[in-house]
């Protein structure tokens, strides 16, 4: 092989790469113009008036809030629960900004997979108070939904690992906290 | 004289088999804690574990106490669990402290929990996972838990307690004898202090309740 191929081969080879980088960074993107994609499907959703469960001054809160409600378990539970997020935010029961990136079923439709893009809350709060925030969830999720059993939480799609908390299980619908349900 | 001794023989509580209580400060030389007071968790937990274990010491004897951790040290997880079952413990206590915003400082006693009901049979041919250890003392944990809340509510002038919650509390994983997470709200740097001789107290109870 001369020079001269040796060149070209390692050029097209670069263009290639570099194409191919580009398409899976998302730069370039390929759209088939056969192909149907989600964003072109209709989205079948309805309003209702959802309870948000939270503990605040040493009682469970509840306040009802208008939501979509989609056909999709997933996207219900993931609506549900950054909604209850934003609202402790703005009653600034929770000064820790965080949403759920993602929730996933698992086949059996027991178990929902909640994934949040960082630990919503802070590291010096209380082992009390951190529980009860994921039991406001648990309730809130609870009362809204059908069919699931338990919620294994997750951050960046990766087992949550807390101090004082165990998240390597899921944890049940009816949580820790019966006394107070 | 003869009288006197014989009183201080009487007052002081002496344990014919060797009962070994086992105290985890939180926090080590990787993991610094929560942010108290401009310092951190770990040297409040340490030094309160330091002042229980001294008075324990003094108050009962014939009972030993062990620290899970010195300064400097670092542990791995489910190191310590597997350092209290194998000692055994007959009680392991997991200290934790907090910077306390409220009025009156707050204390929360955890035990280990996924919510089960009843106890795992002791079977020395059986393999159980590490998340059921706890299970295996049942009974045991909830007299422990019933002397430790009582013994704690007569300082509710001090300090107001709640639990002892059933909850999966990290700390105590894997751990086989009855074993407490303890979390304390301090006020300003001193208040641990405040909490060592009502603590001190509340492990007697255990004790005294286990050999009575």
């Amino acid at each position: 092989m001369n020079t001269k191929s040796l060149i070209l081969t390692c050029s097209i080879c670069l263009v290639i790469g570099l194409i191919f980088f580009a398409y899976m960074q998302e730069i370039i993107i390929i759209r088939r113009p056969l192909f149907t994609t989600e964003q072109g499907t209709v989205i079948h959703a309805t309003k209702k008036e959802v309870p948000l469960s939270f503990w605040h001054n040493n009682s469970w809160q509840q306040e009802k809030k208008e939501l979509l409600w989609h056909e999709n378990l997933g996207t219900n539970v993931q609506n549900l629960i950054n909604n209850l997020l934003k609202l402790l935010e703005e009653e600034h029961i929770k000064h820790k900004k965080a949403s759920v990136q993602s929730v996933l079923i698992a086949p059996s439709g027991r178990t929902a997979y909640v994934s949040f893009d960082r630990v919503p809350y802070a590291k010096e709060d209380t082992t009390y108070d951190k529980w009860l925030f994921i039991e406001g969830i648990l309730k809130t999720v609870k009362k809204n939904t059908s069919g699931l059993d338990a919620i294994q939480f997750l951050v960046n799609h990766t087992p949550w690992v807390d101090q004082h908390l165990d998240f390597s299980k899921g944890w049940p619908l009816d949580g820790f906290y019966k006394e107070l349900q | 004289m003869n009288k006197i001794l014989l009183l201080i023989v009487l007052g002081t509580p002496l344990y014919t088999q060797p009962y070994t209580i086992m105290l985890n400060p939180a926090g080590n030389a990787q993991n610094t804690g929560r942010h108290i007071h401009d310092t951190f968790e770990r040297s409040y937990t340490l030094r309160l574990a330091e002042q229980i274990k001294k008075s324990l010491e003094q108050e009962a004897v014939g009972v030993s106490v062990l620290l899970t951790r010195l300064p400097g040290e670092v542990a791995e997880p489910l190191q310590y669990a597997n350092f209290a079952n194998r000692v055994p413990a007959d009680l392991y206590l997991s200290l934790h402290c907090f910077q306390e915003q409220s009025t009156k400082p707050r204390l929360y006693i955890y035990q280990f929990s996924y919510g089960e009901q009843f106890a795992l049979p002791k079977n020395s041919f059986s393999f159980y996972t590490y998340d059921q250890a706890h299970l295996l003392n049942l009974k045991t944990t909830t007299i422990y838990a019933n002397a430790l809340h009582t013994s704690l509510s007569n300082y509710q002038k001090l300090f107001d307690m709640q639990g002892p919650y059933k909850i999966p509390f990290l700390p105590l994983i894997g751990i086989t004898c009855p074993a407490f997470g303890i979390e304390l709200g301090l006020k300003n740097s001193k208040s641990w202090n405040d909490f060592v001789v009502p603590l001190v107290e509340a492990i007697m109870a255990m004790i005294n309740g286990k050999m009575s």
